[in-house]
């Protein structure tokens, strides 16, 4: 297939995928991180194309509008008021796997 | 006359006006028609029968006062499950959030709920809008409607699976690098990306925030038009959305098409091509122009879209923690004692599916330290002269045309073990996003195929029109054309 004679070889270790499946907090097992190191090879074999521009003039386009600056009053918004009720807080608590007496409960950090 | 689910919201609205029938009886047809058709179809995750009654029932009191009625009063339509609604699950066909509960309203659908609008149900999609196919679901794939060996597309797949069965009047999906349009495509119905900041996006679970885009997936133009205008317009709870009122209407007459001629290259079903071309010389008939262009960063458009798509979608999803809501390990018993690194990494490990694993850890890779300039920051410079391309085309033509997907909708398995494979049936949309522009898929033709039985079926081809900043009138007047000429020929 013409799309993967363009790949370039980027090999990414077993190590290296690894690494980057704890930075994103995703458990995998040794095979799957064996596939997935694979797949990302793959991929960003594919897109290191973008090296064949030069891009040193060109100012980088970061989002998807050009709107600045949108700004608002600082009040309280219907939404916030909203989430605010009683109901609203139990049932975004209740969402939470574990709670007590109406908090959410989170393991210790260290 | 044909049967009521086979209406479109212009129909609908004129009958209920007329007293033709009621809201109840077309919302009862659509239920009744989900009951038949999905089963094989599976459109549908959820069905919200009983509310859906009530809120037809609603409509039909309104109508009975008389009065001037909105044009979505009564019709009934499915949302993609990705958009939420109060008090209803919402999966985005994740097995993280089978249980998710939406504590509010998107902004679309207070809108459409103002409207007076049934809501029906939830429709299947790619898990968290990342595929083309509707085969990631959690919840098992949508089939097409045209021939049900195939994929409907994605991965708003539900939405324009369910348009195109009739088991709706029209419904909303979501497009961050062509889930509006190339489903659309694929089930021969008309789908709209907008203007990104056109539609809130305020309830829409986030993939990639600064490409993401709700739009309408609808039985026709004039449909299209009907819901864009029902669901555009500022919200202060997107500052991304703005109050331009949009450019007036260009029509045929005198109008310049451009014809990118790297929309036509290699890669490039003829069959759709050819459909394709054949729409376009009929619009010359009426008045307008075929120029042709180029927009030489297109074969770019796809690295730049994985990397920016990629970086984002890993930052927005790491909000799945397994604390807040979700699955999570801590709803195990056998796992509760585990440390708090763990239940993240374990929770995260069995709640997502293989693909979206794949662009977390994809995004989170061009993310880190000692790979952010050669990829992330050098994708946002590439997305810069792929925008400029679409400005510069843009100064000599009025709208660009050419082919939605360079495919016609493939058959369940083919491309799902190469991922590569799968990415590149965005080829010809995912440009549309990285530069903020809108852009409809029309359906101009079909193509001849044969299922496994040997027998033929025909598959419909979609064209793409994309338009300047705020332009959906005239993409609206253009695919119109399309859309008659395309009538008259059968």
């Amino acid at each position: 297939m013409i799309f993967l004679a363009l790949l370039r070889k980027i090999m990414i270790s077993k190590e290296e995928t690894k690494h980057i499946a704890g930075l994103s907090r995703i458990d995998f097992s040794d095979e799957e991180l064996e596939i997935i190191g694979h797949d990302l090879s793959e991929i960003v074999g594919y897109v290191e194309k973008l090296k064949e521009l030069e891009t040193a003039d060109i100012s980088p386009l970061n989002g998807g509008t050009e709107l600045v600056n949108q700004l608002r009053d600082d009040t309280e918004r219907d939404i916030a008021r909203a989430l605010r009720s009683e109901e609203a807080v139990s049932s975004l608590v209740n969402a939470a796997p574990a709670k007590e007496r109406g908090y959410i409960k989170v393991k210790s950090v260290f | 006359m044909s049967s009521l689910y086979e209406l479109t919201i212009a129909d609908v609205f004129k009958g209920l006006r007329e007293k033709k029938f009621s809201s109840r009886e077309v919302t009862t047809a659509c239920l009744s028609r989900i009951e038949e058709a999905d089963p094989l179809i599976h459109s549908y995750l959820s069905v919200f029968r009983d509310s859906a009654l009530e809120q037809a029932a609603r409509a039909d009191e309104k109508i009975s006062e008389g009065g001037s009625l909105s044009p979505l009063l009564g019709v009934p339509l499915a949302m993609k499950d990705n958009i939420l609604i109060a008090g209803s699950v919402t999966t985005a066909s994740s097995k993280i959030l089978e249980q998710y509960v939406a504590p509010y309203d998107a902004t679309v659908i207070q809108k459409l709920k103002a409207e007076g609008a049934v809501i029906l149900g939830k429709t299947n999609m790619d898990e968290f809008a990342m595929g083309s196919s509707t085969e990631n679901s959690a919840f098992g794939a949508t089939r097409n409607p045209h021939d049900a060996e195939r994929v409907p597309g994605g991965s708003s797949g539900g939405s324009a699976a369910a348009v195109a069965a009739h088991e709706c009047i029209a419904s909303l999906g979501s497009d961050t690098g062509g889930s509006i349009r190339q489903p659309a495509s694929f089930c021969g119905v008309v789908g709209l990306k907008p203007t990104y900041g056109r539609v809130s996006r305020h309830g829409l679970m986030a993939m990639a925030s600064s490409l993401d885009q709700i739009g309408p997936i609808t039985k026709t133009v004039a449909d299209s038009k009907i819901l864009f205008e029902a669901i555009a317009g500022s919200d202060p709870l997107d500052s991304t959305t703005s109050n331009e009122a949009g450019t007036p209407e260009k029509n045929l007459k005198g109008l310049r098409i451009g014809i990118p001629k790297e929309y036509f290259g290699e890669g490039l079903d003829s069959r759709v091509g050819d459909s394709v071309h054949r729409a376009l010389e009929k619009l010359v008939v009426s008045g307008a122009t075929l120029v042709d262009i180029s927009l030489p960063h297109s074969d770019y458009a796809l690295a730049t879209y994985y990397i920016i798509m990629a970086a984002e979608v890993s930052a927005n999803l790491a909000r799945f923690d397994g604390i807040r809501y979700g699955y999570s390990t801590e709803r195990d018993s056998m796992q509760k004692d585990s440390s708090l690194l763990s239940m993240y990494t374990q929770s995260r490990a069995g709640g997502f599916g293989r693909e979206v694993k794949r662009r977390i850890m994809l995004g989170t890779y061009t993310l880190s330290s000692g790979y952010y300039d050669a990829y992330y920051a050098k994708a946002q410079k590439v997305r810069r002269l792929i925008q400029n391309d679409f400005k510069d085309a843009f100064s000599r033509v009025d709208v660009i045309a050419g082919p939605t997907s360079p495919i016609l909708p493939f058959r369940f398995g083919e491309r799902t073990r190469d991922p590569l494979s799968m990415y590149k049936a965005d080829i010809y949309t995912v440009a549309i996003n990285l530069s903020g522009i809108p852009a409809l898929s029309v359906p101009c033709g079909t193509a001849e195929e044969k299922n496994s039985k040997g027998l033929s079926v025909k598959l419909p081809v979609g064209l793409q029109l994309i338009g300047p900043w705020f332009s959906e009138h005239t993409l609206f007047c253009v695919s119109e054309a399309v859309e008659r000429n395309l009538q008259n020929h059968e």
